[in-house]
């Protein structure tokens, strides 16, 4: 039984990794040890509840939705320390425009990802990862409707990245 | 549009190959073994010092003592009882913890953070002040009866005893509920996130 579980894990594992990491580093934005240890919280995660995985979605869906959690529970654990509640979660999305200056595209990209919130930031990555919008808004718990004017809105938000002139 | 797009589309490639081989799964399995252990082993230890601390009581307060005046056994009853209906409620909590969940939308996973938070509120805070209230209620019950035993120095001093470990204690429990009242905080903030 425990070696089955063992099996189990390790497939989900070796198989998602590359996909968990790399939204983690999205959302940390593009910080590789952060994301590693944040990786690594996502498969704890996903060891102590491979128990309760019902295959009524796909193990890819289910190891997203504890990705998000995961961030989200890690959001919440720093802002605790951070000295500035509230007005940390609040002051991560600057108003004034933002010009992608870097030319190497993974710097471009967590610059942009940097100019976003931290839910943003997790729409963003798994657009990426060209997670369907039906299967992004039923992780994030949100009617579709919602979800395309959050698409929206992260569209024009990076849009201001672009300089037009 | 289409610019910004490719230019996130080949980073995110870019940055996808970039990934370090993972670690290996033993030694992440060892690491989710012993953060579980470490959890169950917490739980258990709080449950233990407070019911030993219940039994120690016990002892004293039904065993030791043995009380004679009404008012006394009022107030040991008061205390024993309000001690135990604390106890309860903690593991209550306890178990209504274990059954958080990370693998469900993030909506209902912050919704069920949601409810946590505000049972634990609920419990560090009301509960907790209304067994302080009725803990100290039922030891000023026994103060006559101690009375009739003690000098009134020893008297003084040991009701001295009790107030200023429970003014830190209060403190303590105040600091401690403002915690909670900032994560509840942060919880509600994150959901208006989500659905905003």
């Amino acid at each position: 039984m425990i070696s089955d579980q063992n099996a189990q894990f390790e497939q989900l594992y070796l198989s998602q990794y590359r996909m968990v990491n790399q939204l983690c580093l999205g959302f940390m934005k593009g910080d590789s040890d952060q994301a590693k240890d944040l990786t690594q919280e996502v498969f704890i995660q996903v060891w102590n509840n491979l128990g309760k995985f019902r295959q009524d979605s796909s193990p890819k869906t289910w190891i997203y939705r504890i990705t998000v959690n995961t961030c989200l529970n890690h959001l919440k654990k720093e802002k605790l320390h951070s000295e500035k509640l509230g007005e940390a979660i609040r002051g991560q999305v600057t108003t004034e425009e933002i010009k992608l200056t870097e030319q190497d595209p993974v710097k471009a990209l967590y610059e942009a990802m940097a100019g976003l919130s931290e839910v943003d930031r997790l729409v963003t990555g798994l657009l990426l990862e060209e997670v369907p919008q039906e299967e992004i808004a039923t992780i994030l718990g949100i009617s579709d409707g919602n979800l395309r004017v959050k698409i929206h809105r992260i569209k024009l938000r990076l849009k201001k990245l672009i300089n037009h002139e | 549009m289409n610019e910004l797009g490719n230019i996130l589309k080949s980073g995110w490639k870019s940055s996808g190959s970039e990934i370090t081989p993972p670690p290996p799964t033993k030694q992440l399995i060892a690491e989710a073994q012993r953060l579980n252990r470490e959890s169950i082993k917490f739980q258990r230890d709080t449950l233990l010092i407070l019911g030993s601390t219940f039994l120690m009581m016990c002892y004293f307060l039904l065993g030791y003592f043995k009380f004679q005046h009404t008012l006394s056994q009022i107030g040991v009853g008061l205390m024993l009882g309000f001690f135990l209906f604390r106890i309860l409620l903690e593991a209550y909590s306890i178990q209504k913890g274990m059954k958080k969940t990370v693998d469900s939308s993030a909506n209902d996973s912050l919704d069920k953070e949601k409810n946590y938070l505000s049972l634990r509120l609920q419990i560090h805070s009301t509960f907790t002040y209304l067994t302080l209230g009725a803990y100290t209620l039922g030891f000023l019950f026994l103060v006559p009866e101690f009375s009739l035993y003690m000098s009134r120095f020893w008297l003084v001093a040991m009701i001295a005893s009790y107030f200023i470990p429970g003014i830190i204690l209060t403190l303590l429990i105040r600091k401690n509920v403002q915690k909670e009242l900032r994560e509840l905080r942060l919880v509600v903030e994150l959901k208006q996130k989500i659905l905003g």
